[in-house]
């Protein structure tokens, strides 16, 4: 009787292990599979400000070209951290910038509008892959005065470019968490630099 | 367990405000992405938790509900019928509710979307289109044109001839440039705006190739515009190859139009694109809202039905209470209603049971009380004849334990106690239902000792396990029936002494007188004989005198007078005079120490030790040696202290025929003597409230008179108010 329950009690503890997996999967394998890649990582110093320039590359899935494609408005924000390395504790994030832009396709022209949302500036491609790539290049983005850094200590630059799910439409948001097809983003990159 | 109750039922209420509030929210967000759209997700999550909070409360109602059924907790069937029925009650209608709206959303959502609108919005753009490219086309030739005008003026008049060039052509911007980009010359209607737009790489690239380009831009946050680049036809090698680029612009109006066409059409197909996943969304809230509702139902539907059942097992509990005999049972009562009436009622009965019962039982405490007061013993006996009551002057009376005997049928203690069967035998005629009530003298002996009870009885009343059931009550009158026998004895004496005293003085008188007259004047040998008979007159007269002395002390009841007095001294000058009288005697004396001044007549008590002793000298005359140990001591009995005086001899004992009538008068087993000795002993004895018993020894010749007085000092003293202390 107790070796029934207790083959029960584990097999609804198997079930619900698959459930959970199946729920999380997904996530897991966007992870692996990224379809943002950032591609280089510099960093210049110039008047005392570290510039950082990077080059991303954007490849959407079809699931999101399409939505592109039918009238949703995609963001894609590209992260960068300064991150102070300690020897015996957690690094520690000094400072952490965003660069967001949305894109938008025009179906009168037939081309795409990129809005730079820290700045507002629009800016229109006749191809997405031109628009992409327009996003994908920043160049000498200030990122940090040098006075806030301490020549002793090392930092490392991160960059991360990825696709905003919660800036989509509220009805498509479960399904784009539940989906690696909407699960755009780029590793970490790092780059060590010292003031 | 109240507060707790309260506090989940709090929980609960707040869950419930709480999902509320956020399902509200949830299809706010969906409907209008402006509110709340941020924390869709979150809302949802929360919800999801939500419900799951609440199927963890029905599961624990539930596992709670099996376990009260399981134990047969009284109310859980009710309990579980009712949830059953609420269930029921409230999820069908949900159910219906959900299907229909179900089916009516998604009805509403296919057709929000219409193909022939979807239709007219395509043909609206492209109509837009059409239009922006026919334009396009009469600007693409009015800017080829322009090219070949460039193409015949020369480097130097080109900053002249461009500027005229914009403005007879209606451009908005005019920019001659090469083919990779670099500006040569460029007109524009503002003025103030120095830096040309310039083509993006894309198109110059495509110029490059030989082609031509015409678009319609969004030209620096002002509108549409029709960009158009065209290459200048080329007349000799040694010339760069030149681009110009014309920006025209769209107007107002048209911008407008084509601007509301595009952004409808954007939104339509944004929601046609979303329509599945519309749907899916509205349906998980709908969803959710049934599960909350459903679950909300069912547990609300648990703490209703355990609310309306709480009373019904509260009074279940309360009967079990009243079954076991807890009659302060007192039960909460739920509210005014017929449950309310029935609890409260309930409690009145429990009350009035409690007070029925604290008053049975100071009855029968009552009663209790005065049967163990009761000088009379009394014994209760069911149809089976067992002992089912008695009293503890029953115990005393016949010399038992019949307490530790209730529930035991008289045949074994009758077994035990030879008393007791005595006594039963003596009754036993009476024992049977045909006697009712009835009257018997029994004489029982327990331990040597012979006791006259008076018995009645009758047959109870059939009560409660008491059917044929008898009451016996028994009064000892062996003190009764002594004491009338003693009475009738002394009036007997009294009488005897008055009638024989008063013609025995002349008696004596006239044979002394005879003696004087005529003993002179006679002759010899008639003197001895009349000397001899005068003189056995006079001498029988005396005898007849202390006889009459006698019966008249017996008889007579002289004021008693109570004296602290030292009971080993009065002894010891007693037994002292015994001492010289007879020199085979050996009186042996062991007083205790302990033996406080008591209050007794002291020569009333020196007469019972003298009638004692001399009994004693008598019991042991024809002995040619022996002993006669005399002790005192204290014993309790009871909660009296009492002080014991033993005289014990070694001589022929007491034969069995006059063992029970030893104390009576004029019994005696003696020659000479008057039989009121041990008589008048008895009676001292009890003038001072004392007993005295005279029993063979055990084992050995001779008997022993035990002689208990009350060691009363002080208070008696006080009683009596004589100053005794003073006489000491």
């Amino acid at each position: 009787m107790h070796a029934c329950k207790k083959d029960e009690m584990t097999r609804s503890t198997l079930v619900s292990l698959l459930l959970s997996i199946m729920i999380l999967l997904p996530a897991v394998c966007s992870a692996q599979s990224s379809a943002i890649q950032v591609e280089s990582l510099s960093s210049v110093i110039s008047q005392g400000v570290i510039n950082v320039s990077t080059k991303i590359t954007y490849e959407l899935s079809d699931e999101t070209r399409n939505a592109l494609d039918q009238g949703v408005a995609l963001e894609f924000d590209v992260i960068f951290r300064v991150r102070k390395k300690r020897q015996w504790l957690w690094d520690i994030v000094v400072t952490e910038k965003m660069l967001s832009y949305r894109v938008e396709h025009q179906p009168l022209s037939g081309h795409y509008l990129i809005t730079e949302l820290t700045n507002g500036k629009r800016h229109q491609f006749r191809t997405l892959g031109s628009a992409l790539q327009y996003i994908g290049k920043i160049d000498a983005f200030p990122l940090i005065d040098t006075d806030m850094l301490n020549q002793q200590n090392r930092y490392t630059v991160q960059a991360r470019a990825e696709l905003n799910i919660q800036s989509l439409p509220a009805p498509l948001r479960p399904l784009a968490y539940l989906s690696a097809h909407w699960h755009l983003a780029s590793a970490w990159q790092n780059l060590d630099i010292r003031p | 367990m109240k507060r707790s109750v309260s506090l989940i039922l709090a929980a609960g209420l707040l869950l419930f405000v709480f999902m509320l509030t956020s399902l509200l929210m949830m299809s706010n967000s969906l409907q209008d992405s402006s509110h709340f759209s941020r924390f869709y997700l979150l809302l949802l999550v929360f919800n999801v938790a939500g419900l799951f909070a609440l199927v963890i409360l029905i599961a624990l109602n539930l596992r709670r509900l099996i376990r009260q059924l399981r134990k047969r907790v009284p109310g859980s069937r009710m309990t579980i019928r009712m949830v059953v029925m609420f269930c029921i009650l409230s999820v069908t209608p949900v159910l219906i509710v959900y299907y229909f709206s179900l089916d009516f959303l998604i009805r509403g959502i296919d057709n929000w979307f219409d193909l022939r609108v979807e239709q007219a919005l395509d043909d609206s753009l492209e109509l837009s289109r059409l239009s922006l490219d026919t334009r396009m086309r009469e600007l693409l030739k009015k800017t080829r044109q322009i090219a070949n005008e460039f193409s015949d003026i020369s480097d130097v008049s080109l900053p002249f001839e461009i500027d005229d060039l914009r403005v007879r052509n209606g451009a908005k911007e005019l920019t001659l440039m090469t083919r990779s980009g670099s500006i040569i010359a460029s007109s524009a209607d503002d003025p103030t705006h120095l830096v040309p737009d310039r083509p993006s790489d894309t198109i110059l690239l495509q110029l490059q190739q030989g082609n031509n380009y015409t678009g319609l831009d969004t030209i620096r946050d002002s509108g549409l515009h029709i960009r158009v680049v065209v290459n200048v036809p080329e007349f000799g090698i040694e010339k760069d190859t030149k681009i110009i680029q014309a920006l025209y612009p769209i107007s107002e109006r048209i911008n407008e139009l084509a601007e509301s066409v595009q952004n409808s059409y954007v939104k339509y197909k944004e929601l046609s694109y979303l329509r599945e996943q519309l749907k899916i969304s509205f349906v998980i809230i709908l969803t959710l809202v049934l599960l909350f509702s459903i679950f909300s139902a069912v547990w609300a539907a648990f703490y209703s039905a355990r609310r309306l059942a709480e009373p019904v097992r509260n009074l279940a509990r309360g009967t079990l209470d009243v079954a076991r005999g807890n009659y302060d049972t007192q039960l909460p009562v739920p509210g005014n209603d017929e449950l309310g009436f029935l609890v409260a009622s309930f409690n009145d009965m429990t009350r009035k049971i409690a007070q029925a019962q604290f008053e049975a039982e100071t009855q029968r405490s009552y009663l209790e009380a005065v049967l163990s007061r009761l000088s009379s013993g009394v014994l209760v006996l069911d149809h089976d004849n067992r002992l089912r009551t008695s009293n503890t002057s029953a115990e005393k009376i016949l010399g038992i334990p019949l307490s530790a005997f209730s529930n035991h049928p008289v045949s074994d203690i009758a077994g035990r106690y030879p008393a007791f069967e005595q006594f039963i035998n003596g009754i036993k005629n009476h024992l049977t239902p045909m006697h009712r009530d009835w009257r018997e003298q029994v004489t029982i002996t327990n331990q040597g000792h012979r006791t006259i009870l008076m018995c009645s009885g009758t047959t109870l009343l059939e009560t409660h396990h008491m059917e044929q059931g008898r009451i016996i009550v028994l009064d000892d009158i062996t003190a009764l029936v002594q004491g009338q026998k003693t009475a009738a004895w002394s009036e007997m004496a009294r009488r005897l002494a008055h009638e024989i005293k008063n013609p025995l003085t002349p008696i004596q008188l006239a044979t002394e007188r005879l003696r004087h007259k005529y003993l002179g004047g006679m002759q010899a040998n008639d003197t001895d004989t009349f000397d001899r008979l005068t003189n056995t007159i006079i001498q029988q007269v005396e005898t007849m005198k202390d006889m009459v002395n006698s019966f008249s002390d017996f008889s007579s009841t002289p004021e008693i007078n109570l004296q602290l007095t030292d009971i080993n001294a009065v002894l010891r000058e007693v037994a002292d005079l015994y001492s010289n009288l007879n020199r085979n005697a050996e009186i042996v004396t062991r007083f205790s120490t302990d033996i406080p001044p008591v209050l007794v007549d002291r020569s009333r008590l020196r007469q019972v030790f003298n009638n004692l002793l001399k009994n004693a000298f008598d019991a042991c005359e024809k002995r040619r040696l022996f002993r006669l140990d005399i002790s005192t001591g204290m014993v309790t009995l009871g909660d009296n202290q009492f002080v014991e005086i033993r005289i014990k001899d070694s001589g022929s004992g007491i034969t069995q025929d006059i063992m029970e009538k030893m104390f009576d008068p004029y019994a005696t087993t003696k020659t000479k003597g008057t039989g009121l000795g041990l008589a008048i002993v008895k009676k001292i004895v009890e003038e001072h409230k004392g007993s005295v018993t005279l029993n063979n020894n055990e084992g050995e010749p001779g008997a022993c008179a035990i002689i208990r007085i009350p060691a009363r000092t002080e208070v008696a003293l006080a009683e009596t108010g004589e100053k005794v202390r003073e006489s000491l």
